[in-house]
């Protein structure tokens, strides 16, 4: 029997990467898993084909979208129990380049969507008395990093958002907390070998090395954590940030 | 599990406490050989009374488990002790007692067992310290102090052997559930309905962790997990 046998689950952003990696462990742990991207194309069709549950499509940066997808995956599977906040974007840019609305999207999408998605959810959960609620931050929320300020900046503050709205909804039996990422094997490791025009396998090489594990991450290492962090130990780790990052850095945020 | 298979060895010290327990219960129930060590008696598959604070004895009772059991693949220090005065007020022994156990006994368990999980390019080691090292507590800085040297240590030892395969981390615990608490402890600790989870951390929560970082914990390394239940946010 899984550890989420039975439960309704959404992951935003989940047609790729980490999100498709929680996605993935989730449903074999048993759960139902609705899966949110931003347009239902043949990606998000064959990832809900492969894994079962429900395609979620919404731009979680249109409050009015992310209402009526909440809705849907509510009567198509039910209250959502767990909500895995993940989708983001990110731009590189050094601050005085930026154009402001790069600025602007990043907040939008990583930190005011998953304000909506959880204002959206939440009411479910309290009518089921439980939840749990995991926002999916980054190495570089804790650290920074030079030519990502508006990206690092709204991963910081979900590490703050996990900590408040952990303390704020810990009494009713729903928990939220914090996974910040360190380097992962996911399709943005060939963004970043095609900027610095090398090839997958040596971008792989650079980030090990760096990394005292001596490996990048894999999406089922964050998947893992989340799991657990949506399993009844989670009430232990109320507004905590967990940083599976191969031990790159040891946080103290 | 496949009984053809040999058990996985575990070393749980102070395996006679309230953590401890829980956590050699949860190995158990994991398929895991557990040897508990604790300088009183304590419930194991080999329980072994052991003076962590000894050097030679920790050595000792290591080879004690590799030879009867088989090789250790997992660590779990759970040892403790706890005193507490306003600062200037502990006497100078129970100071050092203090220290010798929480640093000493971590690093004697470590030294102890960790060479030979790194020649087997493998293995997986959890400390423990304790909320008060984060928060900072008046009346406990001693005890603070003492459980805060475990932090700094699983960094910086974690970071020399994860590229040999073993991945350290420490779990500071909460304010905790149990009976055998010492009554100083709770005076000086919140009263579990201040804490956003209206109740003290359970031990199994702590095995639970244990039981994550073994199974499916690989990519941390160095690491705090603080289950605290938000006392320290």
């Amino acid at each position: 029997m899984g550890m989420l046998e039975g439960r309704v689950c959404l992951v935003t952003g989940a047609a790729q990467g980490i999100g498709k990696g929680i996605a993935d462990r989730m449903a074999h742990e048993g759960a139902r898993v609705a899966v949110n991207a931003r347009v239902n194309d043949d990606r998000l069709k064959a990832v809900v084909r492969e894994m079962g549950g429900c395609a979620a499509p919404a731009d979680i940066a249109d409050p009015s979208a992310v209402r009526r997808m909440v809705a849907a995956v509510e009567a198509d599977l039910g209250p959502i129990e767990a909500l895995v906040c993940n989708a983001a974007r990110m731009t590189m840019r050094p601050f005085l380049e930026q154009d402001p609305e790069e600025w602007w999207e990043q907040v939008h999408i990583n930190l005011t969507g998953h304000m909506d998605v959880i204002t959206a959810v939440l009411p479910g959960m309290r009518r089921l008395g439980r939840g749990w609620i995991v926002l999916i931050s980054s190495l570089w929320g804790p650290i920074g990093w030079e030519n990502a300020s508006g990206y690092a900046s709204t991963k910081s503050a979900l590490i703050s958002l996990g900590r408040s709205l952990g303390r704020e909804l810990a009494p009713e039996g729903i928990y939220v907390t914090v996974v910040a990422p360190g380097i992962i094997d996911t399709p943005q490791l060939q963004v970043d070998a095609d900027d610095a025009g090398i090839s997958l396998e040596e971008m792989h090489k650079i980030y090990a090395k760096g990394i005292p594990a001596g490996r990048i991450g894999t999406p089922a290492d964050i998947a893992a954590a989340v799991v657990f962090l949506c399993t009844g130990s989670a009430a232990a780790f109320v507004g905590q940030t967990l940083h599976p990052n191969g031990g790159e850095v040891r946080c103290s945020m | 599990m496949d009984s053809r298979q040999p058990r996985r060895v575990a070393i749980v010290t102070g395996a006679a406490g309230t953590v401890g327990r829980a956590v050699t219960e949860r190995l158990v129930a994991e398929g895991f050989a557990v040897a508990g060590i604790d300088i009183r008696e304590c419930t194991a598959d080999l329980p072994l009374v052991v003076d962590v604070t000894d050097r030679g004895q920790m050595k000792a009772a290591a080879e004690q488990v590799a030879q009867e059991v088989g090789p250790v693949s997992v660590l779990v220090t759970a040892h403790g002790r706890h005193a507490a005065a306003p600062f200037g007020e502990l006497s100078p022994v129970e100071w050092q007692l203090l220290l010798k156990t929480h640093l000493g006994g971590t690093v004697n368990a470590c030294a102890a067992v960790v060479p030979s999980m790194v020649a087997a390019g493998a293995g997986t080691v959890v400390t423990t310290s304790s909320w008060l090292a984060l928060a900072g507590v008046a009346g406990e800085a001693y005890f603070a102090a003492a459980t805060g040297t475990i932090l700094a240590f699983t960094k910086s030892f974690s970071l020399e052997v994860a590229p040999k395969g073993v991945s350290v981390n420490c779990i500071a615990i909460g304010p905790l559930e149990g009976r055998g608490m010492p009554a100083k402890l709770r005076e000086h600790q919140p009263r579990p309905e201040e804490l956003p989870i209206q109740r003290y951390v359970h031990p199994s929560e702590v095995a639970d962790t244990v039981a994550f970082l073994v199974r499916d914990g690989a990519f941390f390394v160095g690491q705090v997990l603080s289950a605290a239940g938000g006392a320290v946010v």
